[in-house]
């Protein structure tokens, strides 16, 4: 199961959030709810001390998922500094393929390609456009793993 | 570590981006340049500014582009970057591949040299005797490499040292690498 996706950008933002578990079927209340809640930057703060850990460990060791009792993280980092991170149940496998969809397909088509859509967000900002938020829903809840 | 490059650049041209006809490509920019000449009455200084200025607002978006399509991490050394932007960028986005050249000895600088530039095709620059010593017509290519370079925290000096249309005998491009950025921290951390 699939619990929420969270982006945090290249000035340590969270830039977009959406909690999915629970409201479903989904509806929209839960965009970008947490974005300045202790929980982001707790979550932020882990992901970034692991990242650091596992680079200091050996060179080009990136980060990829870390599990704990009850939950698991999966994380895409860009070399845009770019954080793309999943929380789901701790059974859910590799969900590498589907970060570098919301990535490569969704992020690169409707925020990058967007010229109404800023690329380097200012503080505060986050992503409110419909075409993210609603392909981003069918991404994941399409996804094998979200139920 | 130079071939891979080449088979990579070459896979994701053909198979991943989108192409569009390019005549079209290159008759649109040049009349971009042109109306830019136009409207700043031929003060090629402020056409070559607000060029690196565009390309810049270009580059720092077709880096994510580049990175989703190509989901290459960081570079290890300026080496491996001016292969990855001449093997990989160029080819991907342009359809030509530029050759390395000059390596400086502290590894900080190189040059472009751009054999086939599809952005100078049918130019001819006007005949005032000024353009050809102060306008860089492809100067969109500058900012896009500032701009795409500096969002994976890479300052770079990016300009142009020579371009055929001013009569030289090629046309190069000119990066320096200022300093590697510093990725940003979380408040409290360091």
């Amino acid at each position: 199961m699939i619990y929420s996706f969270w982006i945090f950008d290249r000035h340590c933002n969270c830039i977009y959030n959406r909690d999915f578990a629970q409201h479903k079927p989904a509806s929209k209340d839960t965009v970008n709810r947490n974005n300045d809640k202790d929980e982001a930057k707790l979550l932020f703060g882990a992901i970034f001390s692991m990242s650091r850990l596992s680079s200091k460990l050996s060179d080009g060791n990136v980060l990829q998922s870390f599990r704990t009792g009850k939950y698991k993280a999966h994380l895409k980092e860009t070399a845009t500094g770019l954080r793309f991170i999943l929380i789901s149940d701790s059974n859910v496998g590799d969900l590498s393929g589907l970060l570098n969809q919301l990535y490569s397909d969704l992020y690169l088509n409707t925020i990058v390609k967007n010229g109404l859509s800023p690329v380097d967000f200012k503080e505060g900002m986050v992503i409110k456009n419909m075409s993210f938020i609603n392909g981003a829903d069918e991404l994941i809840t399409q996804n094998g793993d979200f139920i | 570590m130079s071939k891979p490059y080449k088979l990579i650049g070459e896979d994701v041209y053909k198979n991943r981006t989108e192409k569009i006809n390019s005549e079209l490509f290159t008759l649109t920019y040049g009349s971009v340049v042109a109306q830019l000449c136009r409207d700043y009455n031929n003060d090629y200084k402020k056409v070559n500014e607000q060029l690196e200025s565009m390309g810049y607002n270009i580059g720092i978006r077709l880096i994510e582009e580049f990175l989703a399509k190509t989901n290459f991490g960081r570079c290890i050394n300026f080496k491996e970057t001016a292969e990855i932007i001449s093997k990989v960028g160029f080819k991907m986005f342009l359809n030509t591949t530029p050759t390395v050249d000059n390596f400086s000895a502290d590894g900080k600088q190189f040059n472009l040299i751009l054999e086939d530039n599809p952005l100078a095709e049918f130019v001819e620059l006007p005949d005032d005797n000024k353009a050809v010593k102060e306008l860089w017509y492809s100067n969109v290519l500058v900012g896009v490499l500032k701009g795409a370079l500096q969002m994976v925290q890479l300052d770079v000096d990016v300009s142009f040292v020579k371009d055929i249309l001013r009569g030289d005998p090629s046309t190069e491009i000119k990066l320096r690498l200022n300093k590697i950025l510093k990725d940003e921290i979380p408040a409290g951390e360091d």
